[in-house]
């Protein structure tokens, strides 16, 4: 019985290289292909600016970019991210310096502990690209994945609109 | 970077499978039935594994599968209908200009599912295999077919019958299609989803309705769905036969209330009796009907 079902087409897959685009840097990575990406991130590359809390998708606090698009790393497995590009928390500064996202985050009080604060500054950012001038309804869907247990959200929001604003 | 190797629970590993076509990933799937599962964006999956919910090991990847991804209108007959691939992402169901524009519907219950994070991943095919996805409700009053193939070939079905029958046991959800909506000036259309907490768990009660009166103000086409919690999502077709045709001021709520309280049958959960699920609902279709007439 175990043997028919191995010979059937492709076998299955145990170890694979994976390629994946991380902080534009090209990462080759023999994994097993159902590896979390955050686990990949944050044990195999040590990039831990990616936290993680739930691991079920309702916190945000592992939220990258995947292909530009704001994902949680604890729901990607590692086949789903081959050959993506993936920005995390740590591929964000521009030329030394913090980006326009971070800083506002900073000035604003738009944190306490920083659990959060990685994944809100990504989702922040998805929410800018394709959206330049959001209002706040659109600020508050934009950022309802990502949970803080710390600011009220009130200095999360003001660094928001301040981000969009010196972005323009 | 990448020196240490971390080393995978191997309890935690599942098997992938990358078949090359579709024809290849229903072979993998009718050989090892039980033993495996598509996965689509894989959210509902994760979710479930992180959770220590059982599932087979084996999972049958599709979303490398282009004949899956394409959303287009197509002529059948004298009508245009939308054929929506089953791995068009629920972000994609939202924000689709011709859905937002035609089947506006899909658009809302696809913004009513967790997170934009999550809605970049999670699927419209993935929803409906759920059994109890919140799409199915709007899906099921815009008379929505889904294409599927399974050990018979390939079928295309109401969704409704679909949902019920044991069609859905290994079948892979390649199609959802959309007849064409109507352009009825007097057209009407909702959607609630009463939860605890908005978004992230399932829903108390998820309701849509949709239809539209005709020039002599009766009801000429009307479709209620309800779903919630575990329950299947179902179709109100005795509320929708007392509605159908009425006049507007021939519609008597009372009677309506106590319709919806008969037809719709939701499982209790620790949260939530069948009772309160009941009223809920009832309340909702009648206060939406009561907005009309
Ligand atoms: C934090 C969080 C919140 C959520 N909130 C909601 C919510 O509010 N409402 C809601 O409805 N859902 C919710 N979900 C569940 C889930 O994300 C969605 O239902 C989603 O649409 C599932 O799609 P998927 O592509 O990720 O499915 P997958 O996880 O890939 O698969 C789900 C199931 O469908 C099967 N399947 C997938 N594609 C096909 C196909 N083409 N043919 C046949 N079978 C298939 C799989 O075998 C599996 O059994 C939530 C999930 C998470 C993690
Ligand atoms: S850790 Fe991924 S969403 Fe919470
Ligand atoms: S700052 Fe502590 S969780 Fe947000």
């Amino acid at each position: 019985m175990a043997d028919s079902k191995k010979t059937l087409l492709n076998p299955p897959i145990a170890m694979k290289k994976i390629m994946i685009t991380i902080n534009c840097q090209a990462i080759e990575e023999e994994v097993n292909p159902t590896t979390r990406l955050v686990d990949i991130l944050r044990n195999h590359l040590h990039l831990t600016g990616t936290k993680i809390s739930c691991g079920i998708g309702r916190c945000g606090a592992c939220s990258v970019l995947l292909d530009n698009k704001l994902v949680n790393a604890c729901m990607v497995m590692a086949y789903q991210a081959e050959g993506s590009q993936v920005i995390t928390i740590e591929g964000i500064e521009q030329d030394g310096l913090l980006h326009p996202i971070q800083q506002a985050f900073l000035e604003e009080g738009g944190f306490q502990c920083g659990y959060c604060t990685p994944g809100m500054v990504l989702a922040t950012k998805a929410l800018l690209e394709e959206n330049a001038h959001p209002d706040d309804n659109e600020i508050k869907t934009a950022l309802s994945g990502n949970l803080c247990r710390c600011t009220g959200y009130g200095g999360i929001l003001r660094a928001v609109r301040s981000a969009r604003d010196r972005m323009l | 970077m990448g020196t240490e190797t971390y080393v995978l629970n191997q309890k935690e590993a599942m098997i992938l499978w990358e078949p090359d076509n579709l024809e290849e990933a229903i072979r993998k799937k009718l050989q090892l039935a039980d033993e495996a599962m598509y996965i689509a964006g894989g959210t509902l999956i994760q979710l479930k594994k992180e959770q220590g919910v059982i599932q087979p090991e084996h999972i049958i990847r599709l979303d490398h599968l282009p004949e899956l991804a394409s959303l287009q209108m197509v002529e059948e007959g004298d009508q245009v209908q939308l054929e929506i691939g089953s791995l068009v992402s629920l972000a994609d169901c939202h924000s689709n200009q011709l859905i937002k524009d035609n089947w506006c519907l899909l658009s809302e219950s696809a913004l009513q599912v967790a997170s934009p994070a999550i809605r970049n991943r999670a699927t419209i095919g993935g929803n409906i295999a759920y059994g109890i996805g919140d799409l199915i409700p709007a899906l099921l009053v815009l008379d929505a077919k889904v294409t599927w193939v399974n050990a018979n070939g390939q079928q295309t079905g109401e969704l409704s019958s679909f949902l019920k029958k044991d069609a859905s046991k290994n079948a892979l959800i390649t199609m959802v299609i959309l007849p064409e909506s109507s352009q009825a000036t007097k057209a009407f259309n909702w959607y609630h989803k009463v939860g605890r907490r908005e978004a992230f768990i399932p829903s108390l009660v998820t309701a849509a309705g949709f239809g539209y009166w005709n020039e002599d103000l009766e009801l000429e086409h009307i479709r209620l769905a309800l779903g919630g919690g575990a329950s299947l999502p179902n179709r109100l077709i005795e509320c929708e036969e007392y509605l159908q045709g009425k006049r507007m001021e021939d519609i008597r709520l009372e009677v309506l209330y106590e319709l919806v309280l008969a037809e719709f049958q939701p499982a209790s959960d620790p949260f939530a009796s069948t009772s309160y699920k009941k009223k809920v609902a009832a309340n909702l279709l009648v206060s939406e009907m009561e907005k009309l007439i």
